[in-house]
């Protein structure tokens, strides 16, 4: 065996993968060649070397970093289209909040007050009151008028009526309104504000 | 090693169906190895991570068209070798920027730029020094080919075969491969052990008078 072809087998001998016959006709060799001996030696030591050398520590949050990505695919549009819809929802709820605050006690306490009123008159059985209370809501627009002016011409009846209605909705409904929007109106801005600005960063 | 196997099965059958936290557990087995593989192939911690992440969100990518004709190990491991070999092709092509040391000639005279000597930033001195072992220092002088059957072979083990199907080249190629990348290493070792035990007087051109 010359020298080439020792070094044409020199891995297959490191890894102990050559036939017997093979390996005897290259130790031969080694015992007699001094170079080819040194060079085998060297790649020995540098590979004991080597496998010597302890395995890296990946960073702890590797793994969840390929999760993370793993799940972003799995939903594409999912998690990117979702985002705005949180604020818009919190948007819409404080939206029909607002609207029902400002115009239902208004006209609950009108409804209300009229019932009230209605209770003064005649009927008692309860057919009768269910029409009583037709009419009284169909006299709701007159109430209103009176509530609105001309409070110097009304009869002492709607004169009662007003006063009733003044002095149990007015003062506390105002009150309740003023806080309503105080809170309301910059809540709806926010979210609204939110909303549209999650949906431009998903956008991009 | 048979009922890690076979338990491994279970698992790939379970992230197939999508199971992510299989495949945590899968990735978790094979997380220091195939880090390891890429640091030592890229030559740095930084592209080592993402090689890393790049491998798993392939594989598990890829598992569909996984079918046990192999070791998931080798399969495995294929893809890590074959990323790692792809991100030095793809940088070849796409060299540095700009040399920054070299001045750039405009109409007002030459522009030279400013570039803090990194050797005196202590900061980056310690990244450097952690980074680029003395492993890493010869393995960065074979070629990527080279390293990646010494990486295979003498860090991680697997056997011929097992490489001969990660890199999809047959038994010649890859014993003369080994044969050579091994060869090189044994000459840049003693090289280096040589330079080491070369007494004081011989380095540089400091000669000691006396």
């Amino acid at each position: 065996m010359n020298c080439r072809e020792v070094k044409k087998l020199m891995s297959e001998y490191l890894d102990q993968m050559l036939e017997e016959q093979k390996k005897q006709a290259l130790e031969e060799h080694l015992s007699v060649c001094s170079n080819c001996r040194d060079e085998i030696v060297s790649t020995q030591n540098v590979l004991a070397w080597l496998q010597a050398a302890p395995e890296a520590t990946p960073p702890p949050d590797l793994r969840q970093k390929v999760l993370r990505r793993l799940q972003q695919e799995r939903h594409p549009a999912g998690k990117a289209g979702r985002r705005w819809f949180p604020p818009a929802v919190a948007a819409a709820v404080i939206f029909v909040l607002l609207v029902a605050g400002n115009l239902l006690p208004g006209y609950m306490a009108g409804r209300t007050g009229v019932q009230r009123l209605g209770a003064y008159g005649s009927a008692t059985d309860s057919a009768a009151d269910q029409e009583a209370t037709a009419q009284e809501a169909d006299a709701a627009p007159e109430i209103a008028a009176a509530y609105d002016g001309e409070a110097e011409n009304l009869q002492p009846a709607d004169m009662k009526r007003y006063a009733l209605l003044q002095q149990e909705a007015k003062p506390p409904l105002h009150l309740f309104r003023v806080l309503l929007n105080a809170c309301g109106i910059p809540l709806l801005l926010l979210a609204a504000f939110w909303a549209a600005k999650r949906r431009k960063e998903s956008k991009t | 090693m048979k009922s890690l196997y076979g338990d491994e099965k279970e698992l790939l059958a379970r992230c197939r169906q999508g199971d992510l936290a299989a495949y945590d557990i899968l990735m978790q087995r094979y997380e220091k190895k195939i880090y390891t593989l890429c640091l030592r192939m890229s030559g740095n911690s930084f592209d080592a991570e993402d090689l890393t992440q790049e491998v798993f969100l392939k594989a598990f990518r890829a598992l569909p068209s996984f079918h046990g004709q192999s070791a998931f190990s080798t399969w495995l491991f294929r893809i890590a070798a074959n990323t790692c070999l792809d991100e030095r092709r793809r940088r070849k092509r796409r060299p540095a920027v700009l040399p920054l040391e070299k001045a750039l000639p405009t109409e007002d005279g030459e522009i030279r730029m400013e570039v803090p000597d990194k050797t005196s930033d202590p900061l980056a001195a310690a990244l450097n020094s952690e980074m680029k072992d003395e492993i890493q220092e010869l393995l960065d002088r074979l070629s990527p080919e080279q390293r990646s059957v010494i990486i295979l072979r003498d860090l991680q083990g697997f056997s011929y075969e097992e490489i001969t199907r990660m890199l999809k080249i047959n038994m010649g190629t890859l014993k003369s491969r080994l044969n050579r990348a091994r060869s090189q290493l044994g000459k840049l070792y003693r090289s280096k052990e040589e330079q080491k035990s070369r007494p004081e007087h011989l380095k540089g051109g400091r000669g000691v008078e006396t």
